[in-house]
């Protein structure tokens, strides 16, 4: 049963993103709004996918690549980093940090649905 | 596992949820423009707010482009480009820089405001585009680190932006502490309710929270996830406290900022340039950092949709009508018996059970009115620009609250007030000077809770006072005599431009809206009090129980009524011809029917309804299809005229407490026009309909 | 209230009380000052279906929205249709404020405790403790009511639909 993460600390964007990834079978998805609350969730839990918004008010998108990269456990796990247009400099910074792919907004639902599809059947978890 | 496509997912259909989270998110930005302005104007530049800012604008952007709004989008990435300058150190903020954010953000809201309500919204001006475009600058390159005396590892420090070094620094300074507490997460602990933001939380509302900071660490039985959290803080609170809220030892909370002589500085790196982080700023001013806003400890609050407030009243009216029903039917059964007094007992535990979940509804609705002055400040900006002088603006809200609907109403008037205060009620910086005042003008506002039923607001200011006599000359009327006459000649529609240019001290336009808002729509209360030299002062009196309802406005015979949108299944066209009457028994006439929709409907004169079967039938053109339960009624009248926001006053006199009749409301005439219920008439026809076919 | 005249009849005791007086077809009703909120001219009531047929309807005075209640129907005269000299008078009554439609009013008189007597025994089971006292004024007979009689405590004979 595969385990997303997704983190926006807007509840609009995070809502939406979870529309468009609903129709994978037997997805759960889980919500944090803020980069610690991110980390903190992905220590504790087991995810076989993050998807990260790289604009947060605590610590931003590419610390927490950082951060996750530096864990043992979570060294492979899939990050999907969603950028807004104009971003394209901290996108670099953070696929040099170990981001797996990123998507720029607007991105339509299939486009959403298909990453995550890919990422998640890459990392073996949709069985 | 195949791939799935998703079905036809029209993120448009997020367009509400998108309005709200966007107004909260303008809402902030403005707040921090504000600051921005505020810092500016005292000589140092406000970091933080300028990258809060600068994010709150980018997840605008970021939004507008998922529901496809592109107007925001393109006004929203100029900004941002112009905060992120701001942001890296390379162009600071200029007060005209400001201005041009303060536009923009403008533009944005208006655009909202058109999406709202359906229209088009449209492209961004084409001379705002420019005006941001002349503000932007290209993003620098990183610059020298900045030394920090902070006892932090390295590792630590390279995290921190210089401006939260500098807080911590000068924090320590003012005579706070600052000091760095651990939270090491774990499912115990999640399990007793302390989580990173739990905790965030309870730290917070001991110390500023500078930052935070994941540090990974070995894992172990205490720490299975490998994780602490670092708190950097300034506080003022003991190391017991701390440890408390943050869920960990005492001798965890360590001083950041080494006590004078003992520790040699230690040289901080700079933050390495990142993609969406801050940017060393060369250590240009030694100005001290503007007192910092304390963060406002989130509440626990629920964002409710007005709508379902106002569901749950619809119901419990239902229910009222029911205990009414009981009542009556109790009182009709022998008083004698100790069963029915038992029996009516409960009936009346129940009304009071009833009144009391009412009085909890509409609890619901209420607001701080705290909130509702939150937004003047930004008004006021405007106000002072435009009028060149110098005013400050104070507040006082108490604990009070008021419906949210009133709130509604309330605020433009008193945005008139204020406005009026400024424009012709404050001298310039010059004059006050002459008269012996502070070159700043004041502007207070003071609303207290008069009974459990009524706020009271005063608007006060320290200008000129009103001169009777100028004014009387200006209208080429008498002088009032009292504050009272003072108030009808003030509130006179259209005071004379001619009399505004030669007033020196009156209110301009706009007196007879604020009246008619307060007294008319309301049912509230104004008066003024003023002494020359002294200032003005209005006060406000408000009810606190008036509801704003959704009403078609219909006229029905000689009368005009209100029924709300929300009761109302459909509005149909009434073809004469098509109306078909059933039998009629004893010499009466039979119900009339009419098809809609393959259903059959009862239709009926609503006059009749109202008025007996002894008024005189006319010739229904338009019908309001009204359903209770399964059983749907058309009423007939002549015309459905307006569709409108209309204040609904209850009628509380038991002498006119009808069935049916929901309230009263002014649509302007200055009579009072009935607010009519008809789910509730329904159920009272069918029952008379019930009972003439028994009799 | 410039067409009021206020007569000082009572002026001589100092424990004397201000009391508006009104017409109801030929009798002279008085109501203490103190509960008299306004007086105004009237032009029209919105009728409200299915109140007590006592109820001419609802006014709006000074932002404030009460009941106006017909005294001569109360009274028992038949009705008239109003004239430039009726008037509504707005009295209060704990916390309810209800407006009695009046012939008209035009006076203010001070009385006497010394002229105020208790109500006929005829009068007063007649008039179902409208009455609550009478004054004599010179010849005339001024009826003191109850006002919280007059305006009912329950909802009056509410008409069921």
């Amino acid at each position: 049963m595969p385990a997303v993460l997704v983190v926006d600390d807007s509840k609009v964007m995070r809502e939406m993103i979870g529309a468009c990834i609903r129709p994978i079978e037997r997805l759960s998805i889980a919500q944090a709004s803020s980069g610690l609350e991110a980390i903190e969730q992905l220590s504790l839990g087991r995810f076989d996918l993050l998807v990260l918004d790289l604009n947060m008010p605590d610590i931003g998108g590419l610390e927490v690549v950082e951060f996750v990269r530096g864990q043992d456990k979570l060294r492979s796990l899939p990050i999907l980093i969603v950028t807004t247009r104009g971003d394209e400099s901290s996108r670099a910074a953070v696929m040099a940090a170990g981001a797996t792919r990123f998507l720029a907004k607007p991105f339509t639902p299939d486009t959403m649905l298909g990453e995550v599809n890919r990422l998640l059947e890459g990392a073996g978890a949709l069985g | 596992m195949g791939e799935r496509v998703s079905e036809r997912i029209d993120l448009r259909g997020f367009l509400t949820a998108y309005l709200a989270e966007a107004d909260e998110h303008l809402a902030a930005a403005n707040d921090r423009a504000l600051s921005i302005d505020a810092s500016l104007k005292g000589g140092a530049a406000n970091p933080r707010a300028v990258r809060d800012l600068f994010r709150i604008v980018h997840t605008i952007k970021g939004l507008s482009a998922m529901v496809a709004v592109e107007p925001i989008v393109v006004v929203a990435h100029r900004l941002e480009s112009i905060l992120r300058a701001a942001d890296r150190g390379a162009s600071p903020l200029t007060p005209p820089a400001v201005e041009v954010i303060f536009e923009a953000l403008r533009a944005i809201e208006q655009r909202l405001r058109a999406l709202e309500k359906g229209a088009e919204v449209p492209a961004a001006a084409q001379s705002l585009i420019a005006r941001l475009d002349e503000h932007a600058r290209p993003t620098p390159l990183p610059s020298a680190p900045a030394e920090a005396t902070l006892d932090l590892p390295p590792a630590v420090l390279s995290k921190l932006a210089a401006f939260e070094c500098e807080q911590l620094v000068h924090g320590a300074a003012d005579g706070r502490r600052a000091v760095s507490a651990e939270f090491v997460p774990s499912p115990r602990k999640a399990a007793e309710g302390l989580t990173i933001n739990s905790v965030r939380e309870r730290v917070g509302s001991l110390a500023e929270i500078v930052k935070v900071i994941p540090v990974a660490i070995a894992p172990s039985e205490a720490a299975p996830g490998g994780l602490s959290f670092l708190f950097l803080l300034l506080t003022s609170a003991d190391d017991v406290e701390i440890a408390a809220a943050a869920g960990c030892d005492p001798g965890a909370v360590r001083p950041l900022v080494a006590p004078p002589g003992a520790v040699a500085p230690v040289a901080g790196g700079g933050e390495e340039r990142r993609g969406d982080g801050g940017e060393e700023r060369p250590p240009s001013d030694g100005d001290a950092l503007d007192p910092e806003v304390p963060e406002a400890h989130a509440r626990s609050v629920l964002r409710v949709d007005v709508g379902r407030v106002d569901e749950a009243m619809d119901r419990l009216s239902a229910l009222i009508v029911t205990r009414s029903r009981l009542a009556r039917a109790v009182s009709a059964l022998d008083a004698s018996s100790a069963v029915v007094r038992e029996l009516s007992i409960i009936v009346q535990e129940n009304a009071r059970q009833l009144r009391d979940l009412r009085a909890a509804l509409l609890r619901i609705r209420m607001v701080p009115f705290a909130e509702v002055l939150s937004r003047l400040p930004l008004i006021l900006h405007h106000v002072r620009r435009t009028s060149g002088k110098e005013v400050r603006l104070e507040t006082y809200a108490a604990e009070a609250e008021l419906d949210k609907a009133v709130a509604e109403r309330v605020f433009p008037a008193l945005v008139h007030l204020v406005r009026n205060a400024i424009d012709h009620g404050m001298g310039t910086p010059e004059e006050r000077a002459r008269e012996g005042k502070p070159p700043e003008g004041t502007v207070r506002i003071l609303c207290s809770a008069r009974s459990n039923r009524h706020l009271a607001i005063q608007v006060n200011d320290d200008g000129r006072g009103i001169d009777r006599q100028v004014l009387a000359r200006a209208i080429g009327g008498e002088v009032p005599a009292n504050d009272a006459a003072l108030l009808e000649v003030l509130c006179r529609p259209g005071l004379s431009t001619r009399a505004q240019a030669t007033l020196t001290s009156g209110r301009g336009m706009g007196m007879d809206i604020v009246r008619k808002i307060v007294v008319d729509q309301l049912g509230g209360d104004l008066s003024v009090h003023s002494s020359p030299g002294e200032g003005t002062t209005f006060t406000l009196h408000i009810p606190l129980t008036v509801s704003i309802l959704d009403a078609f406005t219909v006229q029905c015979g000689e009368q005009r009524f209100a029924i709300p949108v929300s009761i109302v299944e459909e509005i149909v066209e009434i073809d004469p011809r098509a109306v078909v009457r059933g039998p009629g028994r004893g010499g009466a006439e039979g119900t009339a029917l009419i098809e809609r929709r393959g259903e059959t409907i009862p239709l009926v004169d609503l006059a009749r309804v109202l008025d007996g079967a002894a008024a005189p039938r006319r010739e229904a053109l338009q019908a309001l299809v009204v359903r209770r339960g399964a059983e749907p009624v058309a009423f007939g009248l002549e015309r459905v005229l307006a569709q409108q926001e209309t204040v609904v006053r209850p009628l509380v006199d038991p002498l006119v407490q009808v069935p049916g009749i929901a309230g009263s409301t002014d649509l302007g005439d200055g009579r009072p026009t009935l607010v009519l219920d008809l789910v509730v008439m329904v159920a009272a026809l069918g029952r008379t309909l019930r009972g003439e076919r028994a009799a | 209230m410039s067409d009021l005249i206020v007569a000082d009849k009572g002026a001589a005791d100092p424990k004397s009380e201000l009391y508006v007086v009104f017409k109801v077809g030929d009798a002279e009703y008085a109501l203490p000052a103190d509960s008299v909120l306004q007086m105004e001219s009237f032009t029209g009531a919105t009728r409200v279906p299915g109140a007590s047929p006592f109820v001419a309807g609802i006014i709006q005075i000074r932002g404030r929205v009460v009941p106006v209640l017909d005294l001569r129907l109360r009274f028992g005269l038949p009705p008239i249709p109003p004239t430039l000299d009726t008037r509504v008078v707005v009295g209060q009554h704990a916390d309810r404020a209800v407006a009695l439609l009046a012939d008209s009013a035009r006076e203010v008189l001070k009385i006497a405790p010394a002229q105020v007597k208790p109500p006929p025994r005829l009068l007063d089971d007649a008039a179902s403790g409208f009455v609550k006292a009478v004054a004599q004024i010179g010849g005339r007979v001024v009826m003191i009511i109850d006002f919280g009689k007059v305006i009912g405590e329950e909802p009056l004979d509410v008409v069921q639909r």
